[in-house]
């Protein structure tokens, strides 16, 4: 999921840099003193996601939660996923400095999907449980597809590149969507308070 | 005096003809087997045995049209004998490179705990200087 740095063309780096750089600013400048220990909490969810290798086939890939990062925490995701993509670069080596933007893009872009789907209003357990599955599944399934199209936009010799890093993530859409599932279901029954804001979004929407 | 040494040539150049290489390397627990004759000239479907210390079959493996074959490191250590009929045998020691399988299971993790502490050290610390910057004032 990490573009490394001296793969990508300068336009694409700049492009991904200055709208991720957008919502970012904004989003720390929007962010209020309650939200904080949320967002942190999620920001090292993110950042030891990384960690856990899934293997699959001969390959192996890491677990990545922006869905549920997304699902809680709607833009600030960005500085969520800022904080911990950064960290990741500067002590692992995981992308870059210089890959940061892109990457932050690519990731946390398709979470906004998941703060949406999140938002979703539903009347019956098995339509909350379809949607939670999905905050899993979507934006990860979004995150490959920026990944590889950001490869296939880079030139003709990344065109299989772009679909191997399409195809290897596919399994791990249904282990995402599964552990995300689990872990609201989890939170809505020990913490349901930390999912308050999609109750004041619906009793909004009913107002 | 031209004879002999073209008696010799051939005599070598006969045994150099019949001489079974043999380049092995592993990697990931995967052992790697070439084996041939001459660069154009592969050991089409020969015989490999991987042998313990005590000469005890560990692998029989049969090497493809390129004169490989590869397997899981069966050992950390084994001798592998490739035959190529009519008595043609060539033998070497050797030492695994990668770890095996099992030998894996025990090995210290390598899981960078320190970096991983440091970095959750620091989204701590971050996310504690933006609460204290953000922070409404309290008034009492």
């Amino acid at each position: 999921m990490h573009l490394s740095e001296g793969l990508l063309r300068p336009e694409i780096l700049i492009g991904g840099a200055v709208v991720s750089a957008f919502f970012t600013l904004y989003a720390f400048k929007t962010l209020k003193d309650e939200d904080i220990p949320k967002t942190a909490v999620l920001s090292a969810l993110f950042f030891l996601a990384s960690f856990i290798h899934v293997p699959i086939g001969p390959t192996s890939v890491h677990l990545v939660l922006g869905g549920i990062v997304g699902a809680m925490l709607g833009l600030r995701a960005f500085i969520a996923i800022f904080v911990a993509l950064l960290l990741q670069g500067v002590l692992f080596g995981f992308g870059g400095l210089t890959t940061l933007g892109i990457n932050l893009f690519n990731l946390a872009t398709p979470t906004l999907i998941g703060y949406w789907l999140f938002m979703l209003p539903t009347h019956k357990r098995w339509q909350k449980d379809i949607l939670w599955f999905l905050i899993g599944f979507i934006p990860l399934a979004l995150s490959a597809f920026l990944l590889s199209l950001t490869l296939a936009l880079n030139g003709d010799a990344f065109m299989d590149a772009a679909k191997i890093a399409l195809v290897a993530h596919l399994p791990l859409m249904f282990i995402e969507g599964a552990m995300t599932l689990l872990a609201l279901r989890f939170i809505e029954k020990v913490a349901p308070t930390l999912l308050y804001q999609k109750e004041q979004h619906v009793s909004r929407m009913a107002a | 005096m031209f004879r002999v040494w073209l008696l010799s040539f051939l005599c070598i150049s006969s045994l150099w003809a019949h001489k079974i290489n043999l380049f092995a390397y592993d990697e990931e627990g995967k052992l790697y087997v070439q084996s041939y004759f001459t660069k154009s000239s592969p050991c089409k479907q020969c015989v490999l045995k991987l042998l313990d210390d005590n000469q005890k079959e560990l692998l029989v493996l049969k090497t493809d049209d390129d004169g490989k074959a590869s397997a899981k490191l069966p050992a950390a250590e084994f001798s592998i004998v490739v035959e190529a009929g009519m008595g043609h045998q060539s033998q070497t020691h050797y030492v695994a490179q990668s770890h095996t399988k099992e030998e894996a299971k025990t090995l210290p993790s390598d899981t960078p705990w320190d970096k991983i502490l440091l970095g959750l050290a620091i989204i701590v610390f971050f996310f504690g200087v933006l609460y204290w910057t953000k922070r409404k004032p309290r008034h009492i």
